[in-house]
This record gives C-alpha cells, structure tokens and sequence, in this order.
C-alpha cells in the first residue's frame, strides 16, 4: 500500500511538469520549447526517456518483491 | 558494464558539445530596389566582437550568373546580434523576374562564413525604366572568411538548432527495437528447432523490450516533431509505418495471453514473431523511403548519407547506437531471468 503511494507521488511529481505545459496558453510553452535554440526539446525527450525507462524498471521491482513474497511464504512453510 | 560507462559518455559528448555558429533569423527580409536596407541579424553562438569585422553578402547564384552585393556598414551590437547596411542597386532584379531571391551570408573572424539560403526577396521598381542588370553583377567580390580557432562542435543546421543533439537520443531508439526485435526472431527460432521454454520466455522478454524502446522513439519523435515539423502527428510515411509495427507486436503480446496452454502458446507465439520481424524492414525502410517523407532518407537515399550525417555528428552517434543497444539487451535480460527465476518458484510450489 504504501509502496503504492510512493508511485503514485512520483508519478504525480514527474508530470507536474507537462500537466502545466498541457494549461499553459499554448504561445508561452512553444517560446520556451523553441528558446535558447530549442534546447528543451532536448531535455524533453531526454526526460521521456529516462521517465519511460525508470517506469520499466519500478514494474520490474515490483514484480520482484512479489515472486521474494512467494519465496518467503514458501520457506516460511517448510521450516 | 561497459556498456553502462560507454553511455554515460556518449550522453555526456551528446550534451557538452557546443553548437557550431548560424544565423538563426533576419529582422526583415523585403525590400524594393533601389532602397536602402538594414537588417539585424540573429545568430546562434556566432560570438561576434567589437574589434572584429563583420563583413555580410547578398547572393543570387542563376545557372550562368551571380548577383553579389556587399554591406556598406556593419555594427557590432552584441555576441549574437549585429546590424547591417546595404544598398540595393534600382535595378538589381533582372528584366525576366519580378522578384529577386537571395542568399544572406554574412562573415566574420570569430564565426566564419556563414549562410542564411533564400533569406532576403527584393522586390521590382516598375517605375524604373533604364537598363536592366545582366549576366554577372558584383558591388564587390565575394570572399570566405576563415574561422579563427575553431573547436569540436556539432554543425549548425536551420529549423533544427540545438535539436540536432536527438539525433544520440531519438534515432538510437529505433536501433534499440530492431536489434531486440530481431533478437526475438533469433529465440523463436530457437524455440522451433527444439522447443525449450527458456528461449520462448528470452523471445517475449526482448519483444516487450523492444516495444518499450520503440514507444519511447515514437514519443520523443512526436515531440521533436513538433518543435521542428510543426505538429506532434503530421502522418509522415515513417510515422505511420512505425506505428504499424508497433501494433503488429501488440498483437503478438495478445495472442499470447489468448493461449493457456502454455507450449502451444509458445509455438504458435513464435511462429507469428517471425512473421511480425518479417515486417520489420519492409515497413521501416523500404516504404517509407520510397515516398516523400519529412525524415531524413527519402527518395531512396541512404538515411547516412552525408547530406545528413556530419563526420562530426557520426563520432557520437555510432558509439551512441551500440550504447544504447547494449543497455537494451541488459534491460531485457533482467526480465528473462526475472521471468526463468519465476517460473522456477512458481513450479517448486
């Protein structure tokens, strides 16, 4: 559960950014993409990356502690 | 390992080298003949001086003659921008045109040469009724200027600008897929010489890595697409072939949860792989270069040819591509010993 909310904050936290281009007036977030030549398209798709990667990797963690759940039940029931 | 440190360098290459010098925009870019025409110029990391001349041209190039006209003045008004002065001669724009298209160029010792294509359109004076110029028209002659000291940078190119730095970040994303989608083709063929589910649970780990590296080049495509293109989805061959492959393996992930049995599923899961991989080329190469496309590589060009593929650019973007294909194959191994552990436990049971 708790665990569950972790996630859930983090995911939150990471988009923050893009829920505020998505209110943005549309004119204001195309100059700051499209400024300092547009570098931040960059950093954009940089960050899609590594948010996309990060998100592979939490489902695989978690996939883990639950095959370490099983495993421990297991032994639990054995001894 | 390797491939771990390799990474980080080639992300650390991808974002520390500056950008080579451009002009990214004029202040205005009509006038009539005969006017006189200032223009501020802004540039991108041209580190113009004070003490430094800046010299800027205006350029007609026909099949047999060229136009060239000079800058009487320049001013120096900071490290990017600078004001230039010229005048347009009454009757520049040849008896056959209406308008005359030129070239910017525009010089200087801390920048180079310098060139801004199709930038300035000078308009006819009908009321002008005298001789008309003909064949060859220099106010002055044309000169390339050495650039002093120049250092490794990537090439400065319009529209793209520092977006030319994807190239280490979108474009290896579909290296990535393909590598693990032809990976998974391998184990599937494996898997039907000698059935062992080892090979099937690898066939379906690389597919699905595959898949995510495939969504990821197609999000960060549409968002460098937007910035350059002008819109995230503008139904370019590629685009909408890429897609295509991507739906192609979500059906090969439902097939497979269709089936309960589990050695007909890997079989008859890794039959349609085949057939999936066998899309791969036609749909990412073969079509779509043979019709217009915003990519780079239409018309059947080779996609690396050096029109698009600075030597420069290529020193990063190799090493880049087998960086991260080897993070790509370390991620899918995670997950086909996750799943080989799994299936272990889940059978002590």
């Amino acid at each position: 559960m708790n665990r569950n909310k972790i996630l859930r904050s983090l995911v939150m936290l990471l988009a923050a950014p893009f829920a505020a281009v998505a209110q943005g007036t549309g004119m204001e977030t195309a100059d700051l993409l499209r400024s300092n030549g547009k570098i931040y398209v960059v950093l954009a798709c940089a960050l899609v990356i590594f948010i996309g990667i990060v998100t592979y990797m939490i489902i695989l963690d978690r996939k883990l502690a639950r095959l370490e759940k099983i495993r421990r039940s297991e032994v639990k029931h054995h001894a | 390992m390797a491939g771990a440190v390799l990474l980080l360098i080639v992300i650390t290459a991808a974002i520390i080298v500056p950008l080579g010098p451009g002009i990214i925009s004029l202040s205005t870019g009509r006038v009539s003949e005969g006017q006189p025409f200032t223009v501020e110029v802004l540039g991108h990391r041209t580190g113009f001086k004070a003490d430094a001349p800046i010299q800027g041209w205006l350029l007609a190039r026909g099949p047999l003659d060229t136009i060239t006209l000079c800058s009487q003045k320049a001013d120096f008004l900071s490290d990017s921008t600078a004001r230039l002065h010229f005048d347009i001669p009454g009757n520049i724009v040849p008896d056959t045109a209406r308008v005359l298209v030129m070239d910017f160029l525009l010089g200087s010792s801390t920048c180079g040469t310098l060139v801004l294509r199709n930038a300035v359109i000078v308009d006819k004076d009908t009321s002008f009724s005298g001789n008309r110029v003909k064949g060859n028209f220099a106010q002055c002659k044309y000169k390339e200027i050495a650039i002093h000291g120049g250092t490794f940078s990537f090439p400065f190119r319009e529209n793209l600008l520092e977006s030319i730095r994807n190239l280490f970040f979108h474009v290896p994303m579909w290296f990535v897929m393909m590598a693990l989608y032809f990976a998974s083709c391998f184990f599937c063929i494996r898997y039907l010489r000698k059935p062992a589910e080892r090979d099937d649970l690898w066939a379906v780990e690389l597919a699905n890595t595959g898949t995510l590296f495939g969504l990821l080049g197609l999000v960060t495509g549409m968002i460098w697409a937007k910035y350059t293109w002008g819109d995230w989805w503008s139904n370019d061959p590629k685009q909408t072939s890429t897609a295509i492959l991507l739906l192609i393996y979500f059906a090969y992930f439902v097939l497979r949860s269709s089936i309960r049995e589990e050695q007909q599923r890997a079989r008859v899961s890794a039959v349609y792989n085949l057939f999936a991989a066998a899309t791969i080329i036609p749909l990412l190469y073969i079509i779509p270069n043979q019709q217009n496309s915003l990519h780079p590589g239409q018309g059947s060009n080779s996609p690396f040819s050096d029109l698009d593929l600075d030597n420069r650019l290529r020193m990063i973007f190799y090493p880049a591509g087998f960086a991260w294909i080897l993070f790509g194959f370390w991620l899918a191994n995670l997950r086909s010993r996750y799943r080989i552990l799994q299936n272990r436990i889940l059978e002590n049971e």
